[in-house]
């Protein structure tokens, strides 16, 4: 009936993974204007493969605390799928000595059962009380099956064990199948060493005595020593069989210990039925998703049309990506989560899968604030390109209508430009993103235009000719009261928010905060002077 | 939310310019625990030059050739100027030190003991200097040899270099003086001189350059370029481009923002953090207070805090532009740590009504009275606090414009002041 259940399971495993990757692909398509443009380029980076797979080099740099629980449980959980859950194929055909319970296994078994157990607490309580400023709850409980799955898997892993030790008909059995006793030969010796040292519950009253206990240790030592360690290594399920043990002989009667081999059997099977179908897929994507790294410019500007599908579904949902964010001061203040790359993925999968459910104005306004200064793809702990995605995803909504104000803002004429907006100055009450900095004197008056802002600015450095306005330049125009022709200029659409000039101003002037601020206040007019429902919608 | 975090060091030092660059150079090389708070970004704003001092007496306006006679007459003159508590051997020897730190940073810097370069500058103009990069070495040779042949080059759209003014400015000193103005295919209005100092470290654009220049060379010793060769590797491209063309080229210095002061800002960041410098970027001092024979300060930016604990602070924080001093309505203050400012009674005496008098102005020279090893002093002429030192542009007495002494007196008011706080707590006369 067991192995039954394994191949099932396993063939709907294997054929879930199959259906998964067929998903994906058809995903793809979606995003794929035309045929010409479908070219997979690619490129697979081996040492990222190697380093965020067993290592999770990535994860590390995003944070240490989260790193140690992850690979506790990625190593304590690897060991238990390899050396004990696969030990016929595994184990007991590379070591000589293996036996479950033997020692070192024994004690392994409980210690990495401990480590997976704490990492699951800790992901649960982090997913209670941590980042709750970025969760939301259609994905706040994202993750939460498959982690709760695993704590199961090991609890009744740890019972199972426990109810084995205690167990009197397991310990018959083993007697009649590797020994030759019974009650004349000393049975009862043997059944009062155990009882005192393996803590098995027996239903009979043995009498202890000194002299037995000593026959009993020579019999174990005859019989059973060489396959079953001291109890005490298997710290966890020993304490748990002294616990139950008062219960030990209705326990025992009703072959407990069989029951919980089935829900451990089965728990296993159904995690891995659930590993294409979860969250646990991404042990598989992760390893996909950061071997595409590090993209050159390059193969940037070559590579437009396709992106990998599958490393989307590699995002676990962590929220990093949204802490760096440079534009996260614009969620804070229209709410608009399509900004956080970490919503914005789910959004990106929804408009694959469901069009008609996409809301497209918003992805489109949260997209289209989005600066491209890579921070999410730097810290993205499972390695996902995100910032190709967003300007694949630029292009796909460019092609559906939704042009972007960047675009607007360089197709229009800086004096053309000026004239609309100055039509709709002061008719928005409350212009919550454009009424800080640039509005304060005091943020840009103690500009002296040295210009150090331009020569440390990485845009200037690579297209001088396209650029009209420098960041020096936008600050002298706040200084002329033209701020409405300093949100139509090229250089505050273009900013990548490096901070660079931020950090080098010898004057200490927020450059590329005010440059930025700008850049919000001039989308807004853009949405305006285009009729377009985001400004109402989100602002 | 602010993160907060704690530092434990021996040596604070606040303010990241010359002076304070080299102080942690100093401190650092002495291997005191050393914690650096600044924006190091003025340096984008200095020559590159290191004037030990060009004038003096400063009425007479006169140009010394060699400055220890000029050093010895001030030093008689003004017992309070900061160089009266060094010495001229002190000076040598801190500029020493400075060329070797600088040295191991790759930055190549040359100096003749008892004599002043004269460096030609973008305004056709010679300044005397008495430490100089070696980039621009052969340019000095102009004003001191026989006269020589000399090709001036530009860049159409680097502004504020123009070669046909310097031409203009130097044609009796040498024999001849032509311009060359580079087109440079692509670009149409600004060149800034960052992007030409990334062309500069391109052999296709050096190729380039050489064959404009090339048909100069029957007519030409010399090529004069403005000081934009390269980011960080100058002198290698400079010989690039002699072995390309076959003639002398050198660098001249014009007005900010200067490349050979962010080459010297690289080279001091480079070294510093292998020295392990913590530097804390564009971070402000909020508070302090002294216990313990220690200090504890809070230094904060937007985004983080800090609080250090020291044993000694160097004060480097510069004049008005750096925010050492702040000009209020009647009087002068000390910005971090409220310390008297020597300084006219009244605001009417702050300037002269001559702005050109060849005396200077009152206030070029206010600024924090010391003692001999440059901590500041209150009215009774005792230290402030034992292990508080003030150094380079913030010291009273001193008006390095004019004097052209800015590099010498922060360099060895540094040196001297961390040498003396390394001896003071070696010596365990603070533990105690």
């Amino acid at each position: 009936m067991f192995k039954g259940a394994l191949y099932i399971s396993l063939i709907i495993s294997v054929s879930g993974v199959i259906f998964q990757l067929h998903r994906f692909r058809k995903d793809g398509q979606f995003f794929n204007r035309s045929k010409n443009e479908n070219h997979i380029k690619s490129f697979f980076h081996i040492r990222e493969f190697l380093l965020n797979t067993f290592l999770q080099t990535k994860l590390f740099k995003a944070g240490k605390i989260r790193w140690g629980f992850h690979f506790l449980l990625f190593l304590s959980f690897l060991y238990l799928v390899i050396v004990h859950a696969l030990h016929d194929v595994t184990s007991s055909v590379l070591f000589k000595s293996y036996d479950p319970t033997v020692d070192p296994y024994q004690f392994l078994r409980n210690l990495t059962g401990l480590m997976v157990l704490t990492g699951c607490v800790a992901f649960l309580f982090r997913r209670r009380f941590n980042i709750r400023s970025l969760q939301d709850k259609s994905i706040k409980h994202k993750g939460v099956f498959s982690i709760i799955l695993i704590l199961l898997l090991v609890c009744s892993g740890f019972l199972l064990e426990s109810s084995k030790i205690i167990s009197e008909p397991v310990f018959m059995e083993m007697v009649e199948e590797y020994s030759d006793l019974d009650e004349e030969t000393g049975l009862s010796d043997l059944k009062l060493f155990w009882k005192d040292n393996y803590n098995v519950v027996f239903t009979e009253n043995i009498k202890t005595t000194s002299n037995g206990l000593e026959k009993g240790r020579l019999l174990n030592e005859e019989y059973c020593l060489s396959c079953h360690s001291n109890i005490k290594s298997a710290f966890i399920s020993n304490t748990l069989a002294k616990t139950i043990s008062n219960a030990g002989n209705i326990l025992n009667q009703y072959r407990i210990d069989t029951k919980f081999y089935v829900i451990h059997y089965m728990l296993c099977l159904s995690l891995l039925i659930c590993l294409p179908f979860s969250r646990l897929f991404h042990v598989l994507l992760i390893p996909f998703a950061s071997s595409r790294q590090n993209l050159t410019l390059d193969s940037f500007l070559e590579n437009k049309a396709f992106i990998n599908i599958a490393s989307l579904y590699a995002c676990t949902n962590c929220g990093y990506c949204s802490r760096v964010c440079s534009v996260y001061p614009n969620f804070q203040i229209t709410g608009n989560q399509d900004v956080l790359p970490h919503w914005k993925i789910e959004s990106v999968k929804t408009m694959m899968q469901n069009p008609g459910a996409a809301n497209w104005w918003r992805l489109h306004a949260g997209n289209d604030e989005c600066t491209m200064c890579r921070h999410c793809t730097d810290i993205c702990p499972s390695g996902i390109d995100l910032q190709s995605l967003w300007s694949v995803l630029d292009k796909k909504l460019v092609t559906m209508g939704y042009t972007n104000n960047t675009r607007f803002i360089l197709d229009t004429s800086l004096k053309e430009w000026a004239k609309k907006e100055e039509i709709y100055t002061g008719l928005i009450p409350g212009d919550a993103l454009s009424s800080n900095l640039a509005d304060r004197t005091e943020a840009f008056e103690n500009c002296i235009q040295c210009s150090i802002c331009t020569n440390v600015c990485p845009i200037v450095d690579y297209d001088s000719n396209q650029n009209d306005i420098t960041p020096q330049q936008v600050m002298n125009l706040l200084r002329l009261g033209k701020k409405h022709l300093a949100t139509g200029t090229r250089m505050v659409w273009t900013c990548l928010t490096c901070y660079s000039c931020q950090e080098h101003c010898p004057k200490e002037i927020r450059v590329a905060d005010i440059l930025l601020e700008l850049r919000n206040a001039g989308s807004n007019r853009a949405d305006m002077i285009q009729q377009r429902p985001i400004g109402l919608i989100n602002r | 939310m602010k993160d907060k975090q704690a530092i434990n060091c021996d040596l604070l030092i606040i303010g990241a310019g010359f002076a304070g660059m080299v102080a942690a150079a100093r401190a650092s090389s002495l291997g005191l625990k050393t914690v650096q708070v600044g924006n190091s970004s003025n340096l984008f704003l200095v020559s590159g030059l290191f004037d030990l001092l060009g004038v003096y007496p400063m009425a007479s306006g006169h140009i010394l050739h060699d400055p220890r006679t000029g050093f010895e007459t001030l030093t008689a003159d003004c017992p309070h100027h900061p160089y009266s508590k060094t010495g001229y051997k002190k000076v040598l020897e801190s500029f020493d030190f400075l060329k070797n730190f600088l040295a191991s940073a790759g930055l190549d810097y040359q100096s003749k003991n008892n004599e002043n370069y004269f460096v030609l500058t973008a305004a056709g103009t010679f300044k005397p200097s008495f430490m100089v990069p070696k980039t621009f070495l052969k340019g000095c040779s102009i004003k001191q040899g026989h006269p020589k042949r000399v090709l001036f080059v530009d860049f159409k759209g680097l502004r504020e270099f123009s070669a046909k003014q310097i031409a203009n400015v130097i044609q009796d000193t040498c024999s001849i003086a032509s311009t060359l103005t580079i087109e440079i295919p692509d670009v149409s209005s600004t060149l800034h001189p960052t992007r030409l100092a990334n062309l500069f470290e391109d052999i296709q654009f050096l190729n380039f350059l050489s064959k404009k220049i090339m048909p100069f060379s029957k007519e030409t010793d010399l090529v004069g370029l403005p000081a934009v060769c390269g980011l960080n590797k100058s002198p290698e491209t400079i010989e690039k481009l002699e072995a390309m063309t076959g003639l002398d080229c050198f660098e001249i210095p014009g007005i900010p923002p200067s490349l050979p002061g962010l080459r010297l800002k690289n080279a001091f960041e480079k070294q510093l953090s292998q020295n392990n410098v913590i530097f804390l970027n564009n971070s402000k001092i909020q508070s302090h207070e002294f216990k313990n024979h220690h200090f504890i300060l809070t230094a904060a930016t937007e985004n983080l805090m800090a609080e250090i604990t020291t044993r000694g602070v160097i004060l480097a924080s510069g004049r008005f532009p750096g925010g050492g001093l702040h000009a209020k309505r009647e009087r002068i203050t000390e910005t971090v740590f409220n310390l008297p400012v020597r300084q006219p009674e009244k605001r009417n005496q702050w300037y002269h009504l001559n702005f050109f008098n060849p005396e200077g102005h009152a206030i070029n020279r206010a600024g924090l009275e010391t003692d001999d090893t440059f901590r500041p002093v209150n009215q009774n002429n005792t230290p402030v606090f034992n292990t508080l030192y003030a150094v380079g542009s913030l010291l009273a007495h001193n008006d390095w414009v004019r004097l052209k002494s800015g590099s010498g007196v922060s360099c060895v008011t540094a040196y001297t002041a961390v040498n003396d706080f390394y001896n003071s707590i070696s010596a365990g006369g603070l533990d105690v």
